[in-house]
């Protein structure tokens, strides 16, 4: 029944609140030979008078002259410091157990921040990538990124070109990839530069009369794309390696516009180190040189009616430079590719307010008809495999816990029948049978409590330890320190609760038999 | 004419304790075996009772009836009117203990855990009393039977003498109405045994505490008022006043060794 579950858990619960009034109350005590009198007069009044109320509580006494659950505890501690030894032992057997469970599950949880911080940095927790699903015809563009701005809980909207370049440097040509970004893209994301800076622009809008011309020299050229499909997509697989996939139509015959960037391109760019290792040029020289670099823009990203634009060729220069060994990538400003006449972009990237609106947003933008990816699917994953991972560990520390367990059922089975004459002196003087059951739980559920307070301290200390341990390698490694163990709130209570149930479990077995034994027992005894 | 109306208004009181053709058996294997058979009782407030008779004539078995711990097989047994058996559980028995009745035995039997103060302080524990005012009172009851000093000292770190007075303190903290002492003496020398007897005694007079005590020794009979022979199973007398002085005389010729 309802009832039947909700009441041993309060029960539980005020037991905890009980157990530590007389703690204090017990420490209070204690001190009471160093207090001044004066403090001991006007703090001391204060404390007792608290002392009585909560005595009175409905939890601690029914309000029938009988023995408050406080006596118990009481008497409980006191049995436990007669039998110091015997208590200690139990205990710490209770505290090694949890302690194994504790220092197993904290590495645990440890290893799996760190993995998920070596994946993730804050920022990115809050970013979507969104793309144009695989042969939709629903494309990003300008109305999109309006539609995106709409969405309840998104900060900002980056969009983000992709295209061909056609590297010119030192009578070389090569193709590299092209993105064209806003400022706030390249500096809110995990690529920083380890050289210069990124350009400043943040432009994303375009007025009519700052689109690209038309070059009057090649004007409207058709011209036999030779190699070349209508197609070119760019794509990137898992390891991060680049490519650009032709589409190779024989029989095409491609109209290519070329034009001219206007004025208000940048003609500022972010390489990556890749691409300086093609062009031959120095880490250390890169800011500050130039090379010439025309864009090749096609199909998708073009508005209906056109198949191909290309720039003419400008001059670029380098202002940053950013990490990247596999595939060489640059990056221009958005506004650059933009006034090319491009209308449709090739993904954009959301940053939401929070990263719990994040799966919302997702949502109702695949329900727009776009595919979106973000970190926090590999973040899930790796969450998911961590709390495998965890129970397992936690099974692991459990064996241990299972030897204490049984220690301490023989600790308290063995007390029971040593305190057969006593439990029949109590019963004689007028101690009814359920009194006597909670005292035996009391002293089983207050050996696991402490048990458990301590396993804790233990495990938390032997997972710093082991951090330590190791940072002495990763220091030497110029790793820096090294904290591979964390230990949630909730895990705490879920412990404390946990060492609460073994302390009941193991508890429960000589508690029924003390309420069997006759109070006759006490007397007959010769 | 004083004689009279006391004794007019002693039959109108309600006796503190009233057993009426009560019996026990206990069952052994298949054989059931008679312990108790048809006692009848009548102890007053204030009486000191001694219940007197060989081992194992039952007069044991008739004690914890009395404290509400052998429920009997056949017969009724009243306390201040009330029917102590019938239509109460065992909790409300022990509720009942521990209100009305202070009790001393034979072995001294100590919570082992606590010190003297404490274990004496224990029925006022049971009753709900805060501990600083228990141990309060249990000082001052250490006091009137001359133990306080020891106040701080593991009970089994006493003489038995020492023991039973403490056990007797014990008895007396929670101001029950009965003390009820088994074989209070067994287990003390003479002078320590006279010490005991004396503090009940007093107890008795000054206070009007009922007792009621069960021995096998005859050295003690002359504090009671009121004696109850058992043998074997049943009570073969019952002696006040006249009757009793009587007995004690006869005994005292039998005997020869009894002090007044």
């Amino acid at each position: 029944m309802y009832t039947g579950f909700v009441e041993p858990i309060v029960h539980t619960v005020t037991f905890v609140f009980l157990l530590l009034v007389y703690l204090c109350g017990a420490l209070v005590k204690a001190l009471e030979k160093f207090t001044p009198a004066i403090i001991k007069n006007s703090l001391g009044k204060y404390l007792y008078k608290l002392y009585v109320q909560i005595l009175n509580l409905n939890i601690n006494s029914k309000g029938e002259k009988s023995i408050n659950r406080i006596n118990l505890i009481g008497l409980a501690m006191r049995n436990m410091l007669f039998k110091r030894m015997r208590s200690l032992i139990t205990i710490g057997g209770m505290a090694v157990g949890i302690g194994a469970i504790v220092f197993l599950v904290s590495l645990g949880y440890g290893l799996q921040e760190l993995v998920i911080s070596r994946v993730a940095k804050l920022n990115e927790i809050k970013q979507i990538n969104i793309a144009s699903n695989p042969g939709s015809k629903i494309d990003i563009n300008d109305k999109s990124l309006a539609d995106f701005k709409q969405i309840t809980g998104v900060e900002q909207v980056f969009p983000v070109i992709s295209v061909v370049g056609k590297v010119n440097f030192n009578e070389s040509i090569s193709d590299m990839v092209v993105y064209g970004v806003v400022f706030d893209y390249l500096d809110q994301s995990s690529i920083k530069t380890v050289k210069g800076k990124i350009f400043e622009s943040n432009d994303v809008v375009i007025s009519a009369e700052n689109l690209s011309t038309l070059d009057v020299n090649t004007a409207e050229q058709s011209v036999p794309d030779a190699g070349r499909g209508t197609k070119d997509a760019i794509t990137t697989d898992s390891d991060g390696w680049v490519y650009i996939a032709s589409e190779s139509d024989q029989a095409a015959t491609v109209n290519t516009k070329i034009v001219v960037l206007p004025p208000i391109a940048k003609r500022e760019a972010v390489v990556n180190r890749s691409m300086l290792r093609v062009l031959g040029i120095d880490e250390n020289d890169a800011v500050g040189k130039r090379f010439t670099s025309s864009f090749v823009a096609t199909g998708d990203l073009l508005p209906a009616g056109e198949s191909k634009i290309e720039s003419s060729g400008d001059e670029y220069l380098i202002v940053g430079v950013v990490p990247g060994d596999k595939t060489p990538i640059f990056y221009v400003p958005f506004i650059d590719l933009r006034s090319m006449g491009i209308v449709n972009y090739s993904q954009a990237t959301i940053v939401a307010n929070h990263d719990k609106d994040v799966a919302d947003i997702r949502k109702k933008i695949e329900a727009m008809g776009y595919a979106t990816s973000s970190v926090v699917d590999t973040i899930d994953q790796i969450n998911s495999l961590f709390s495998t991972v965890r129970v397992m560990l936690g099974l692991l520390g459990t064996v241990a816990l299972a030897v204490a367990s049984l220690g301490m059922f023989n600790t308290l089975t063995v007390s029971l029948l040593e305190r057969t004459r006593e439990v029949g002196l109590m019963k004689t003087m007028g101690m009814k049978s359920n009194e006597v059951r909670e005292l035996f739980l009391t002293e089983s559920m207050t050996m696991g409590f402490f048990g458990g307070v301590i396993g804790i301290l233990l495990g938390y200390i032997g997972g710093k330890l082991l951090g330590l341990i190791l940072s002495v390698f990763s220091l030497t490694k110029g790793l820096g320190f090294l904290d591979i163990t964390y230990i949630p709130s909730s895990f705490i209570l879920l412990i404390i609760f946990l060492s609460l149930l073994v302390g009941i479990f193991t508890g429960i077995y000589p508690a029924k038999r003390a309420t069997r034994i006759s109070a006759l027992d006490a007397l007959r005894y010769e | 004419m004083k004689k009279n109306t006391k004794q007019d208004r002693e039959d109108e009181l309600t006796p503190a304790i009233e057993v009426d053709t009560l019996s026990k058996s206990f069952i052994v294997g298949t054989q059931e075996i008679p312990v108790l058979k048809n006692v009848s009782l009548k102890i007053e407030e204030g009486d000191f009772t001694v219940i007197f008779g060989p081992s194992g004539c039952g007069k044991s078995t008739l004690l914890h009836s009395i404290l509400g711990l052998e429920e009997p097989t056949r017969g009724t047994l009243k306390f201040f009117g009330n029917d102590l058996y019938k239509g109460t559980t065992e909790d409300d028995r022990a509720t009942f203990r521990k209100k009305t009745i202070g009790m001393v035995f034979q072995q001294s039997n100590w919570i082992k855990s606590l010190n003297v103060k404490e274990n004496v302080a224990f029925p006022l524990t049971l009753i709900g009393v805060e501990d600083s005012v228990s141990q309060e009172q249990a000082r001052g009851v250490l006091t009137q039977v001359g133990m306080v000093q020891w106040a701080d000292y593991i009970p089994t770190e006493l003489s038995f003498g020492q023991q039973q007075r403490v056990s007797l303190a014990r008895a007396l903290i929670h101001n029950p109405q009965v003390i009820i002492a088994d074989e209070p003496t067994g287990n003390l020398d003479y002078e320590a045994g006279q010490q005991m007897m004396q503090l009940l005694f007093d107890l008795n007079k000054e206070f009007r505490k009922t007792v009621i005590m069960v021995t096998h020794d005859l050295e003690y009979l002359h504090f009671a008022n009121h004696i109850v022979q058992v043998f074997d199973g049943e009570i073969i007398g019952t002696y006040r006043g006249k009757e009793r002085d009587h007995l004690l005389k006869e005994l005292t010729f039998k005997k020869g060794t009894l002090g007044k």
